[in-house]
């Protein structure tokens, strides 16, 4: 059996109350400023970098090993 | 282990193709953090000596000073800045403990009349080094809070305050090792008794498995357990967190932005004064090029701890992790007998992976 949740109508109220507040302050914040969001670069991209990186870590280090 | 229980029933409960993309999304995550584990397996496997007792020590004794800066280093990062003066602050501090620390014996001593220190070896000189720690750290407190009042009052990016800064404190080095009758040249003939305060043995003459631990090791740890209850314990470190995230809301939340800024790099300041005096004696002969670099290794050790550039974001683990972890690449890159030039090349293709991940991360959180 589900228990079922009684609210009254002044928690309601304060409820809807929290939300309206809530939903102004998201809209009164400022767009985010953020560098990271400003330069909007794609995932894809990013795990490139980040692959493209460590092929050159490892192959710097075999480089190394090997060749000097 | 119920907690990781729960998780891994979680992720039983995934369809294929979500496993698959949580996978991948960790395996990038966490790429560096796998990389750095199969270099350690190559490297163990190529000389078994490199995870002896002995060589590990040696690890963290070389991490330790460097904790101690990143830790100075990580609380501006965390405030979407850096300190590009770390290094040289720790060079005039490093010079600064030397001349007021050389042994009174010692014929080219920087200041011929200081004649603080008993001339026998013998008796305990504990009230001059702690004077002297403590100067240093003030000097330290004092050039970080001047790089936090120019950030905070004049609003300028803490990059182009601290590189004018930091040839700031260059030239007063250069300044401070001409003083006396020293000319200029390097700071050197310590006294014994310096040298044994912070690289002598925990134990005294007791051997732990055959291994001298160095107090220096034991120093750095103090200095991270007061930074993380500096951190997670105080409002001080509750407001560099909430200004490092959305310094306007920390504003309109009333947390003194000011105050907060100029304390972060005035206690930055006074870790490098701290690490200044270890490692002055460590390194032995100290000039104005002491420290010169180590900024950039405190910073990438931040990034690859998980020290986020987009600010608020950090942990003290974190940053202990990503010190020894650049330092076990280092000794890694030396067992495999790895030339310097390509050592550099490493360090930073490792730096820029460490950011690329980072902003990953913040993307694709939101």
């Amino acid at each position: 059996m589900e228990e079922k949740v009684v609210v009254s109508s002044e928690e309601n109220e304060e409820a809807v109350e929290m939300e309206e507040v809530h939903a102004n302050f998201q809209e009164e914040l400022p767009p985010s400023n953020h560098i990271y969001d400003k330069l909007n670069i794609p995932i894809k991209v990013l795990d490139g970098v980040i692959i493209g990186g460590i092929v050159v870590i490892v192959a710097s280090i075999l480089i190394g090993v090997f060749l000097y | 282990m119920t907690a990781i229980k729960e998780k891994y029933n979680e992720f039983n409960a995934l369809p294929a193709q979500e496993k698959r993309k949580l996978v991948k999304e960790k395996t990038i995550d966490n790429a560096l953090y796998i990389l750095i584990l199969l270099l350690i397996i190559v490297v163990v496997n190529y000389n078994p000596k490199f995870i002896s007792l002995s060589s590990i020590i040696n690890i963290l004794t070389l991490s330790s000073t460097r904790l101690v800066m990143a830790l100075g280093i990580s609380g501006c990062v965390i405030l979407q800045g850096t300190d590009l003066s770390a290094g040289r602050m720790l060079g005039l501090t490093a010079c600064i403990s030397a001349s007021m620390l050389q042994a009174p014996t010692y014929a080219a001593k920087m200041y011929k009349t200081l004649l603080w220190l008993p001339q026998d070896g013998a008796s305990a000189i504990i009230g001059q080094l702690l004077m002297t720690m403590v100067l240093v750290m003030i000097v330290g407190a004092i050039l970080g809070a001047f790089n936090g009042l120019m950030v905070a009052y004049f609003k300028l990016h803490p990059f182009i305050v601290t590189l004018g800064t930091q040839l700031i404190i260059y030239g007063l080095s250069l300044l401070y090792v001409s003083l006396g009758s020293n000319a200029g040249a390097p700071i050197g003939g310590l006294d014994s008794r310096y040298t044994a305060f912070v690289l002598g043995n925990v134990f005294g003459d007791t051997l732990l498995f055959g291994v001298s631990i160095p107090r220096v090791l034991v120093y750095s740890i103090l200095v991270a357990i007061i930074m993380w209850v500096v951190w997670n314990k105080t409002v001080f470190g509750r407001n560099m967190f909430a200004v490092g995230c959305n310094e306007e809301a920390a504003k309109v939340s009333g947390v003194p932005v000011f105050k907060t800024i100029v304390m972060v790099f005035a206690l930055a300041g006074l870790l490098y004064g701290l690490t200044g005096f270890l490692e002055s004696a460590r390194v032995g002969s100290n000039t104005a090029a002491t420290g010169d670099g180590y900024e950039l290794d405190a910073i990438a050790a931040c990034v690859i701890g998980g020290v986020s550039f987009t600010g608020g974001v950090g942990k003290i683990r974190g940053v202990i992790m990503g010190v020894v972890l650049l330092q076990i690449i280092n000794a890694a890159l030396i067992f495999l007998s790895v030339p310097g030039s390509i050592t550099y090349i490493v360090r930073g293709a490792i730096i820029l992976v460490a950011c690329a991940i980072d902003m990953r991360k913040y993307l694709t959180k939101k």
